[in-house]
Formats: structure tokens, sequence, C-alpha cells
């Protein structure tokens, strides 16, 4: 009866939410609708086109597959852990409900099937719709059977519960074993630690240590050869090994790996259940018991000692600028987000150096620059979504703080903007130069990228922060909910299929001159500047035009 | 009915409760007052179990709380001073939810919720999503769902936060109908006048040790004042 009365919980608000949407403009409904499936088309073209080509590469294509395969999966597994670490932090602990639930006769294990669900589905319903344009793709370019998307779709669920459960089991122990305070330092040292795992996991060989042919030898610096993704023992492995087992119409051993999913799946959750009815309970009463005392001794930290840099930006604005980093330092479920992201970033670019970059052919150079410059790109994208467009919405309540103050919301609009694109700007900056070193180019190239990144800052944190404004959710806790709203989604899309013509436009002159289309440096250097300027422009409007929108919206809300 | 025995919380070398000691008895309408930050909502939150005391015991029917949560959590109720519900939920939909939580039966609840609808002034925007409702609405949706299955003990943090006057007076009246049928009230609230007119007996804490207890009267003696609640209040803290 209990489960019934969660299950009806689910369809109540899933049913009055669709409701609600049916009050929404058609209009809005149709553009959101129509924005996504052209974001999934134009997804599922590019994988197509990529596939296929790969497929087509004589002696090592369908190495390279497999390879991808093994380790898109495989990061994907580690993503998905990680994200459902995360938000079962804020559903399962954080979380409002939580005390009302408590406070029913529900027994510690139930209540949290019901936030585990709700966690699993909120950290993994992006991913899954990312997912499915990819493996469509995988499949059509292979020519495979109608099977392989059963086999896909059988995988999918049993592997996302997995992966939430090692994420949730995670932060289950984080939380039942450390007070706060130590769980940010804990968190960073576990990240630090999985990153030099991976790093240290990547092989490196010499050429003439290696035995191989060229092709071979290239790929294996192209396409990391993580070890850990090819462990038997992992689901990622699984996965993949079952996928590409499918597409090879080896539907037994496609079932096997099925199984071997299923069976892990059903054992993680019994286990997970069991643990929770044991700790849950205990470990969210300790959470909610944990001392309250002064911060600081001193009554000053870090960001009190950095106060006086920001009086450049006026009394006021270092206020507001200053309870925007206390805000975002004193909760490590968010930075640690921010830090892995880059930081991942970084350890891979530091790697880049063992990558044998000179030997490439001046085409697979251009690539593996421009595949760099979009990894960048795309992590900005998607953190500015993530973290600049919650920003507002979760000043929530507490917004006629700052909204009646005499600061103006036009100047709260416009500090938050300059501090997150002074931050995002010092970091992908950073990471882009650092890149250029490792990969050893430089020149025109480096300074079109440089251009590009300080472009594409302006206009990510201009376009989240403008949409944020006017889409703003006060009532939502979780900033995560709030990005996965219509404000939120639009904002996704919009910046994915900005970096995807910023990338193409600026990659078009340098493959022109590759191919002898442009014949002399000099016309390569002003069809450059053209793309530049073409660039500017688009990210000049959508860093200002989406600004106006929000302040516009902002200014005409009622609180 | 409500037994605690040295009941102590700590936040790390913060005590919040410190060695409480009290004994409610069946159908005692409690009052528990105390200034800010005085520990009265760590108190409610060790009684209903949502948090765990450093030491001491909770024992409520007999049982103690956290072990057997189930059985004490079927049987009380939990008003908050600043519920959290359902947004996209109707008043009704939330309080069948609840209904399912508590395993009333089927067939009677639409009538129990109907009821409750109208007593409350509720029944016009039962089907309004919670969303909508102003802050005295959602406290009685609040108030409806701690009473719908009739609970033995139902235990209040500041309930006349945000009601009109009307439903002030219902409350009230409810609060003390349920007394005299033998259910336990255990109140902390700021409001004294309220404490003074419905209370059998009152706890004063503050900064997490018991001041005085008892009647009215009790605490007239003890505070040597011959007033208002008010004035022994002040007195006291």
């Amino acid at each position: 009866m209990k489960i019934n009365a969660f299950l009806k919980l689910w369809l109540n608000v899933a049913r009055n939410s669709i409701a609600m949407l049916k009050k929404q403009s058609l209009l809005k409904i149709c553009f959101i609708l129509l924005c996504s499936l052209l974001f999934l088309a134009v997804e599922f073209l590019i994988c197509y086109v990529a596939f296929s080509f790969m497929r087509g590469i004589p002696e090592v294509g369908s190495i390279i597959v497999e390879r991808l395969m093994y380790l898109f999966y495989f990061v994907l597994f580690l993503m998905l852990i990680f994200s459902n670490a995360i938000i079962t932090y804020s559903t399962v602990y954080i979380s409002k409900d939580t005390e009302l639930l408590f406070s029913y006769p529900l027994r510690s294990g139930a209540v949290f099937r019901y936030k585990f669900i709700e966690s699993n589905m909120l950290s993994s319903w992006a991913f899954m719709v990312i997912l499915v344009p990819f493996m469509v793709s995988f499949g059509m370019a292979n020519h495979a059977d109608k099977a392989l998307y059963i086999f896909m779709f059988l995988y999918f669920i049993p592997f996302l519960i997995i992966a939430g459960s090692i994420g949730s089991a995670l932060t289950m122990l984080l939380v039942k074993l450390l007070p706060q305070k130590k769980l940010r330092t804990v968190i960073f040292l576990i990240s630090l630690f999985v990153a030099l795992v991976i790093y240290k996991s990547i092989k490196r060989v010499r050429l003439e240590e290696s035995g191989q042919t060229i092709e071979i030898f290239m790929l294996n610096q192209m396409l990391p050869n993580i070890h850990m993704s090819h462990s038997p023992f992992l689901p990622s492995y699984w996965m993949a090994e079952g996928i590409l087992k499918a597409s090879l119409k080896e539907f037994k051993d496609a079932f096997y790996y099925f199984l071997l999913l299923l069976s892990t799946a059903l054992f993680f959750t019994e286990a997970l259940v069991n643990i929770a009815e044991k700790f849950y309970l205990i470990s969210w009463q300790e959470l909610h018991s944990q001392a309250r005392e002064k911060i600081f001794c001193l009554g000053r930290g870090i960001i009190e000692r950095i106060r006086p840099l920001f009086k450049i930006f006026g009394m006021d604005s270092r206020g507001l600028i200053i309870k925007d980093m206390k805000l975002f330092w004193r909760e490590p479920m968010q930075w640690t987000q921010f830090v892995i992201f880059f930081g991942m970033l970084g350890v891979y670019f530091v790697n880049i150096r063992h990558f044998s970059y000179n030997m490439l052919q001046p085409f697979w150079k251009n690539i593996c620059a421009f595949l760099n410059l979009s990894a960048i790109l795309l992590t900005l994208g998607s953190l500015s979504t993530r973290f600049i467009f919650p920003q507002i919405s979760m000043e929530g309540n507490k917004f006629w703080i700052i909204g009646l103050s005499p600061l103006g919301l036009r100047k709260i609009l416009y500090e938050k903007f300059l501090a997150s694109f002074i931050v995002s700007f010092f970091i992908t900056e950073s990471l882009l130069i650092m890149s250029n070193k490792m990969l050893g180019i430089s020149g025109l190239l480096e300074a079109c990228f440089i251009w590009v990144v300080f472009i594409m800052n302006m206009a990510l944190i201009g376009l989240s922060m403008g949409l944020g404004a006017a889409f703003p959710d006060f009532k939502s806790e979780n900033p995560a909910k709030v990005v996965s709203g219509f404000g939120g989604t639009l904002t996704l899309i919009a910046s994915i299929g900005f970096i995807l013509i910023t990338v193409a436009a600026t990659m078009f002159p340098f493959q022109l001159f590759l191919k002898g289309h442009i014949a002399t440096y000099m016309d390569l250097k002003k069809a450059a500047m053209f793309s530049m300027g073409i660039v500017s422009l688009i990210g000049i409007g959508l860093c200002i035009f989406p600004l106006l929108y929000g302040e516009k919206k902002l200014s005409a809300m009622e609180f | 009915m409500i037994e605690t025995l040295n009941l102590t919380k700590r936040f790390g070398t913060k005590i919040a409760v410190n060695k409480l000691n009290l004994d409610i008895r069946k159908g005692e309408l409690f009052g528990f007052l105390g200034p800010n930050a005085a520990g009265k909502t760590t108190t409610i939150k060790l009684l209903t179990g949502l948090l765990k005391p450093t030491e001491g015991l909770v024992k409520i029917f007999g049982y103690d709380i956290q072990k057997d949560y189930i059985k004490v959590k079927s049987r009380l109720s939990y008003i908050p001073d600043t519920p959290y519900l359902y947004e996209k939920l109707t008043a009704r939909e939330f309080l069948r939810f609840v209904s399912e939580i508590y395993l009333i039966d089927g067939k009677d609840i639409e009538k129990k919720i109907d009821g409750f609808l109208e007593f409350f002034d509720l029944k016009e925007h039962g089907d309004i999503l919670i969303e909508e409702y102003s802050h005295g609405m959602r406290q009685k949706v609040v108030i409806i769902a701690a009473l719908i299955h009739d609970p033995d003990i139902i235990i209040v943090d500041e309930p006349m936060v945000g009601l009109d006057p009307k439903t002030t007076k219902l409350v009230k009246d409810i609060f003390k109908k349920s007394s005299k049928n033998g259910k336990t009230i255990f109140m902390s609230t700021h409001t004294l006048s309220l404490a003074e007119e419905i209370c059998d007996r009152i706890c004063i804490i503050d900064k997490g040790n018991l001041i005085a207890i008892g009647t009215l009267e009790e605490l007239r003696k003890r505070s040597g004042i011959d007033g208002r609640l008010e004035e022994i209040f002040l007195k006291l803290t």
C-alpha cells in the first residue's frame, strides 16, 4: 500500500506538471520541442558521419570504433556515478521532503527507495537523451540488425541503476563517516585520486618500443588506451561488449551481457536498500546534527582575506560578490563538480605531451587541436548552464533582500555576470594555453583560439545569466532541478548550438588551407579574421540580448 | 505517554538540550515555552525521532522512539513550524497520500478528507495545486494531515503562525477537544496567551535547560509573580 502511495504521488505530480504545461504558451512548448528535436537530429547526424567515417578507415576502422565504445561507456559510467553521488546528496539528504517522510511511519529503506529512484532519474535523464542519437547512429552506420536497438534499450536500465547505486552508496558512506566540514576535503581528495588513477592508467609507449604499425600507434595516441575501460569486471565493459556483440549479430553473447548487467543491478539495488535500512536514517540524523559553531574562529577565512581585492567594484557590489563566493564555497557539492570537470580536462591536457602530436599528419593535427578546443567549450557550455543559469533562481525567497537594496536589479545581474566571467575566463584561457603548449600549436591558430575562448566566455555566460533571469524558478531549492526546466534546456541547447557553429566557423578556413583551397598564408589570415568577425558578432549578440531580455523580465517580475 | 530520560543533544560542543526529564501524561495539553534558540525545536525533533539524542532516551507509549519508530510514529502526528508540502499536488491529493502512508481504509478516506476540508474552509480550494496556496492555507493542510489518522499524540511546533483568527479558534477548540478525548498534545509556542489559555501544564526551557514546569498556578508560586504568564516567563528567562 505504501509503494502504491509513492507511485500515486509520482503519477499525480507528473499529471499536474503536464496540466500546468498546458497553461503555458503553445509557441513556447513547440519552440522547445523543436529545438530539442533539432539538437538530437544534429547530434545524430554528427555521430552518424563520424561512425561511418571511422568504419571506412582501412585497417584501423573497426579498432577505433571498438576502442571508442569501451572508452565512451567507461567515461559515461564514471560520470553517471559522479552525477548520482552529487544528486543523491541533495535529493536524499538535503531535500526538505525527507523530514516530512521521516515524520511518517515509514521504514528507512522505503524512504530511501523512493528518494533513490527520484535521484537516479534526475541524474540520468539527460545522459539517456544524449545517448539515444549516439547509439542509433552507431547501429545505422554499422547496418546493424533491429535487435541491436532492443538490446541497447535493455542494457540502459540496469546500467543506469548500477551507476546510480554506486553513486548513492558512495554518498551514504561519506555522509555516514564524515562530518560536513571534512566532507569538503575528502571529496576534493577523492576527485584528485580519481583523476590521478585515470592519468596513470593511460598507457604511454614510444613507437620504437611498441612494435606497432604507425596507424595503430597513432590511434593509441589519439584515443587513450585506458586499461580500466577494458576491465571485464566493469559494467561499462559489459555494456560496450554487449552492444558490439549485438551489432555483430552474436545475440547469445549479447544476451549473456544483458543478464550480467541485470543480475548486478538487482543485487546492487537490493544491497543498497538493505544498507539504507540500517544506515540511512542514522546518517540523515547525523548530518542534521552537525556542529553549529563559528565557521572561522577569528571570523576570517580565505574569502574574507581577499575582500580588499574587490575594492574596485565598489562597496555594494563587493558585498554581493563576497556573498556569492561564500555561498559557493560552503556548498561542496556545487564546486566539486566544477573542479572535477575542469580538473579532468587539465589532467587530459597535461597528458597530451605523450601523444607524439608532431608525428601526426597536418590534417589530424588540426583535428586534434579543434577537438581540444571543443572539449574546453563544451565543458564551459555545460558548466555555465549548470552554475550560472540557476544563480538568480537560487536567490529564491531571499531575493527581496538584494532586490530591494539600492544596488538595483540591473547592477545585481551585471555584477553576477562580470564575476562569473572573470572566474571562467581565467580558468578556460589557462586550460587552452596549456593545451596549446602541450600540442605545440602557435601563431595564427593559437591567436584564434584565445579570441574564440574570450568571446565564448562572454557569450555563454551572458546567455546563461540572461536566460536564468528571464526564466527563474524561485521555488526550487535544487539547482539541478532549476536547470532541467524550460529556460535551462533552452540555454543548454543554444550553448551547444553556438559552440558547434563557432568551432565549425573557426575550423573552416584552416581546413580549406590544408586542402589547398586557400593558397597563401595571407589569404588564410584574412579568412580566419573573417571567421573571427562572424563568431564575435554572434557571440556579442548572444551575450547582450539575453542579458537585456533577462533584465527586462526580472524588472517586470513581482516578488 | 511521552517520557524523556536525561535527554541531551549536542551539536558539536554546543549543548542544545541538556538532561531534560519530562513525563507527559495521557490526555494532557502540554505547553513547551522558551526564548529563541532555547532548544524547543531540537527537543521536538528528538521526540519525533528526527534527531538522535547524544545521551538519554525518548519513550513514547513505552517504546524507545529510536528503536521502535514505526510503532510510535503510526500513532503520532507532527506539525512542524516550517512544513514541507508537495507543491505540485492538490490538498486533496496530498491528504490522500498521507492517508495511504498511515494505511487508512480507502472507502472512508474521501468522506474524511471532505469533512476536514469543509471544516477548515478549504473545500473549494481542495483541488487547486498547493503551490497556489497562501501560508495560512498551507498550515491548514498540514494540520488536517496531522489529524487525518486520528493520532493519540500530536506534537506541534508553533501551530498558529499564519492562521486567521477564525482558524486559530478552530485549532484551539480541536486541541482542547482532543485533549478531553484522551489525546496528548505537546505544543511549542511563543504565543504565551495561547499557552496560558489552553495548556494543562507548561514547561519553560532556556539554553537547553529546564527552568520550570507545572500548572500556571505552580509557575506563579515558583516565580513569585501572581500575574500573567508573560510576566512569569520574562522573569524566569
